[in-house]
């Protein structure tokens, strides 16, 4: 079992301070997913964890041993899946998969996932927005990383697609700790082990969705 | 050079190539050459962070940060750039 630490990270903005000593555990095989209304520091949250954001403040441990932020890239532990695409636009699924993967065996593995058939041939820009988010995850989560930070994997994703994502997040928790943010509470508590909101740039434990309602994410019922 | 740098290379430097183009027409090789490995290589790496910056995360996904990426670029720039500066420098 491989375990991430993350202690006191702190990020202020000019005069808005975003994340306030928030701190976060997690293991292989477990998700946490951070709630939060828009701009209360989720993806900035993530973007420190991954190294790409730099943070005030932030104490960072994997499996006990500190490591600096600019380690985490080189290090190949932490993969991340931002909001938008980050494939190239031009190239089809079948050129892309060999740029994450030179190894033949690694590829089949991907060309055999479910549903990847279908749209093997299409170039990244047509694919729909759940083929997308599903490729792209599919990619991450098939790397060596122990961790995967999933920013919104649900968002503009149709019905169906959401339950292949879904699937797919519970098959890669066997081998890896996954944290995400989504404003899709449903579908993110049906896969989630623990949660917290960020509010006013503090952790607060959620554990059911009144809690959701009691500190203002979603509206009383 | 591997697959995904080798990607990374070719995405910046068409455009820095194209530019290097322009002034090589204008003001001969030697100078479109020189612009090829010098400014126009930034001119490439901005143009790059402009127009397809979300790329950047497939690059550190893979492990290979925004800075290291940009250092290959000036490296391989430069040491296709230093056997002509000699060259020139012997000639004046």
């Amino acid at each position: 079992m491989n375990q991430l630490k993350v202690n006191n990270a702190r990020k202020k903005f000019s005069k808005k301070l975003v994340l306030d000593s928030v701190s976060l555990e997690i293991n292989t095989g477990e998700i946490l997913s951070i709630f939060g209304r828009n701009g209360s520091g989720k993806s900035t949250l993530l973007k420190i964890i991954f190294g790409v954001e730099t943070a005030d403040t932030i104490s960072l441990q994997l499996n006990g041993k500190s490591f600096k932020q600019k380690e985490i890239v080189p290090s190949q532990k932490i993969a991340y899946l931002p909001q938008d695409n980050f494939l190239p636009k031009n190239y089809t699924v079948r050129d892309i998969i060999p740029l994450f993967f030179p190894n033949g065996d690694d590829q089949d593995k991907i060309f055999y996932s479910k549903g990847v058939a279908k749209f093997e041939n299409t170039k990244v820009e047509n694919l729909s927005m759940g083929e997308l988010k599903y490729l792209e995850i599919l990619l991450i989560g098939n790397l060596k990383h122990d961790f995967l930070l999933l920013d919104e994997p649900f968002s503009m994703v149709e019905p169906l697609q959401k339950e292949i994502i879904k699937e797919l997040l519970l098959e890669l928790k066997k081998s890896k700790g996954i944290i995400l943010t989504d404003h899709y509470y449903d579908d993110v508590l049906s896969v989630t082990d623990k949660s917290f909101l960020l509010l006013d740039g503090r952790r607060v434990e959620i554990e059911t969705i009144s809690d959701l309602e009691k500190f203002g994410y979603l509206q009383k019922r | 050079m591997n697959k995904i740098f080798r990607k990374y290379y070719l995405d910046v430097n068409i455009y820095n190539l194209a530019l290097s183009m322009v002034f090589g027409y204008f003001y001969g090789f030697l100078i479109g050459f020189l612009i090829f490995c010098t400014i126009g290589t930034w001119i490439g790496i901005l143009n790059f962070r402009f127009i397809k910056n979300q790329e950047y995360y497939m690059y550190q996904n893979l492990g290979i940060s925004k800075a290291k990426l940009i250092q290959k670029v000036c490296i391989i720039n430069f040491l296709i750039a230093l056997p002509f500066l000699i060259l020139l420098f012997f000639i004046k």
